[in-house]
């Protein structure tokens, strides 16, 4: 019964880190900026430095000489190698390295808790990070064949993938503590099938809100625009962003300040 | 409402990010992006932790040693969404035999009620006190610090050591061979009305007691010392217990050990003694020097037993009262042992180190009661042979443990060829009962 639960809750965690992977490879592969260095996208020299970096960083993690090993070998590909067709190859690179990162910090050694994966998330965000922004009225990155609803769509996949892994694994890393301290079982198995259902639920629930929010957001300004006052939409958003930051923040003290709960420990 | 953990912060950090990131570079992308860390963090602000109510039934009132018990946990969980961990923390000699005493109840989003048992085994004696369940509650994105807690009331549980009692076996008289016939009579004490002999007169006897019928027919013959009656004493023979405390009677487990089994055959021997009528003291030497008056009765009984059930073995350290020794022990309780001769009965493990002391011991008890060489002594060394009760993982082991047993019977040998009787007594392979019935008889 465990196992066979055991399984299912690795074969989503597996698809979810598969999802995002290909997910950022897609927008890695449609997106490029307008500036080009030696023949290529400058932006494939951002996602190799990028890559190199939380290479070191990610699996640094885990043993320091291996880590420097690789950014080395990353790096002296480039040096000694056709350098432009290599860092070419990056963008489809760096989302295989970070599967292979997800696959071993995620699901083959649970003791990791996803350590150095979430690093590489960070490499795959950067493309939907950059898309769409503007600086001094210039787009960073513009996005190929994709259009924008594209983008986005990637983009809270990505992040939405990011905060299931993360949840997922610390419910892991909790039920392993249960059996650790003597649960059953069964009871182990139960418990870690409903909360992997039960947190995915919650992560997608926050996805759906998110994508349902660009079609929401100018229905919500028209009416506030036409019933209460004419304010631009970009002050409504900034007033309502620190306005939810205040009152989190006014939350998270007043129940810090509560203490712990009455505790016979 | 309890405390948010470093995760809920950590989300409010993203959404501060996403939120500030889509701000300084126009990208309205990332501002709706952002939605999905405050989502999940609002989540986490409106769902609590949930609440446990429990009480349980089972580990109350009182036990023997080796009895099993069954606990009954029921309750209700109520409010929040997550999983809950209930936990009845055992002392280290009850033995889970069936279920467990840690489970995991997951809480959905009405109330629940739950309801599991379990089953223990009490090991060893004593007085154990359970303070009740405690549980822990996880939020299910654990979006807030785990809330402890404990519920039920607390409990006392007393194991009691089993209490041997073994049936007396008739045999006849030229066969019979025991060393503490039932009917056994004291020596001292208050004189009764059942006519025992005539002696000569001592200076001391009452008046009374002459007889001067006698006197007066001896008389005759030339004697001039009158003749008194000698009644038979009130009450039935003493007998003495020196149980051993010495930090090597905890051979053994932590559930089983050489010490547990000597307190049930000290009981078994106080109570088969104090069902007869005797009159009974105890001594636990190598310990905090603990004297039991001799006494008869159930009272007596019931003052040893709840000693018993206290004690603790010391442990080797600072504390060198276990340096005793029987000499020693029988030394302090001359007083007894001179005035009321009684048949002793040493309760302890013989081993090489310690035989020069229970030799010296035995030589002691004998120069009290002026016994001849020939005469059967009166005493009785039971000798408790732990070296089955300790797990074996190989051959090695197993045969080491036999050596060992082997070299204390060899030990005990030596006692014999001082007249006194030896009971060896392997806990593990033997019954109790069933060793001291040869030795219990009645003539």
């Amino acid at each position: 019964m465990l196992k066979s639960e055991r399984t299912i809750a690795k074969a989503l965690q597996l698809a979810v880190i598969i999802g995002i992977s290909v997910a950022a490879s897609y927008i890695f592969q449609h997106t490029h900026m307008a500036i080009e260095v030696n023949g290529i996208c400058a932006y494939c020299y951002v996602a190799y430095a990028a890559t190199i970096v939380f290479c070191y960083v990610c699996v640094s993690h885990y043993s320091k000489y291996p880590a420097f090993f690789l950014s080395f070998a990353l790096l002296s590909l480039v040096i000694f190698g056709p350098h432009q067709k290599v860092i070419g190859l990056f963008p489809v690179f760096t989302p295989l390295l970070a599967t292979l990162m997800g696959f071993f910090s995620v699901l083959l050694v649970p003791d990791a808790k996803g350590r150095g994966f979430f690093g590489f998330l960070f490499v795959l965000i950067l493309p939907v990070l950059l898309a769409e922004s503007k600086v001094g009225g210039f787009l960073l990155l513009t996005s190929g064949s994709s259009a924008s609803y594209e983008v986005y769509a990637i983009t809270i996949t990505i992040i939405g993938g990011c905060f299931y892994l993360r949840y997922a694994v610390s419910t892991n890393s909790i039920h392993r503590e249960f059996v650790l301290k003597g649960a059953s079982q069964e009871d182990v198995g139960a418990i870690s099938w409903w909360s992997n259902l039960i947190v995915a639920s919650m992560v997608a629930g926050s996805v759906a809100t998110a994508s349902l929010l660009p079609f929401a957001a100018p229905i919500l300004e028209k009416g506030f625009q036409q019933y209460v006052a004419a304010v631009p939409l970009f002050i409504l958003v900034l007033t309502v962003g620190l306005g939810v930051v205040v009152v989190m923040m006014y939350l998270l003290r007043t129940s810090a300040g509560e203490g712990l709960p009455a505790s016979n420990y | 409402m309890n405390v948010l953990s470093k995760e809920a912060s950590q989300l409010l950090t993203w959404f501060a990010v996403f939120f500030l990131l889509g701000l300084a570079l126009a990208n309205p992308l990332m501002i709706y992006a952002s939605i999905i860390p405050i989502f999940l963090y609002c989540l986490g602000a409106l769902i609590p932790s949930p609440k446990v109510e429990a009480k349980k039934i089972g580990l109350e009132g009182s036990a023997w040693v080796g009895e099993t018990r069954e606990v009954q946990v029921t309750g209700r969980i109520s409010g929040g969404l997550g999983m809950v961990t209930l936990h009845e923390k055992l002392p280290e000699h009850f033995a889970l035999i069936e279920g467990s005493n840690y489970r995991i109840i997951r809480k959905g989003f009405g109330d629940k009620m739950f309801s599991f048992s379990y089953k223990i085994k009490c090991t060893k004696r004593g007085a154990y006190y359970f303070k009740g369940i405690d549980w822990e509650s996880r939020q299910i994105l654990g979006l807030r610090v785990p809330r402890r807690g404990s519920c039920g009331r607390p409990s006392m549980l007393t194991v009691c050591p089993r209490v041997v009692t073994f049936r007396r076996i008739r045999v006849l008289r030229n066969v019979g061979y025991e060393m503490y016939p039932t009917e056994s009579v004291a020596k001292v004490g208050t004189s009764g009305t059942d006519f025992k002999d005539i002696r000569d007169y001592v200076p001391g006897d009452p008046f009374s007691f002459i007889n001067w019928k006698a006197s007066a027919r001896v008389l005759t013959r030339g004697k001039h010392n009158p003749l008194v009656n000698e009644y038979e004493r009130e009450g039935k023979q003493s007998v003495w217990i020196f149980l051993d405390a010495h930090p090597e009677m905890n051979i053994g487990t932590s559930a089983a050990d050489a010490f547990e089994h000597a307190i049930e055959a000290a009981i078994s021997v106080a109570y088969y003694f104090l069902n007869r009528g005797f009159r009974l003291g105890m001594y636990v030497y190598n310990d905090l020097g603990k004297t039991f008056y001799p006494d008869t009765g159930k009272e007596q009984f019931i003052r040893i037993f709840g000693e018993l059930l206290r004690l603790k073995p010391l442990g080797i350290g600072l504390r060198m009262y276990w340096q005793e020794g029987l000499l020693k022990a029988i030394e302090k309780n001359r007083k007894y042992l001179i005035t009321l001769s009684p048949r002793v009965v040493i309760i302890t493990h013989v081993t090489s180190g310690r035989l020069k002391d229970i030799v010296a011991g035995l030589t002691k008890i004998s120069s009290y009661r002026r016994e001849t060489r020939r005469a059967r002594t009166k005493t009785m060394v039971f000798n408790i042979l732990p070296y089955n009760l300790i797990p074996k993982i190989n051959e090695t082991e197993e045969s080491a443990a036999k050596l060992l047993e082997i070299r204390s019977r060899e030990l005990s040998r030596h006692l014999c060829r001082l007249r006194a009787t030896v009971l060896n007594w392997d806990p593990e392979n033997e019954n109790l009962g069933t060793k001291l019935m040869n030795y219990m008889r009645l003539r």
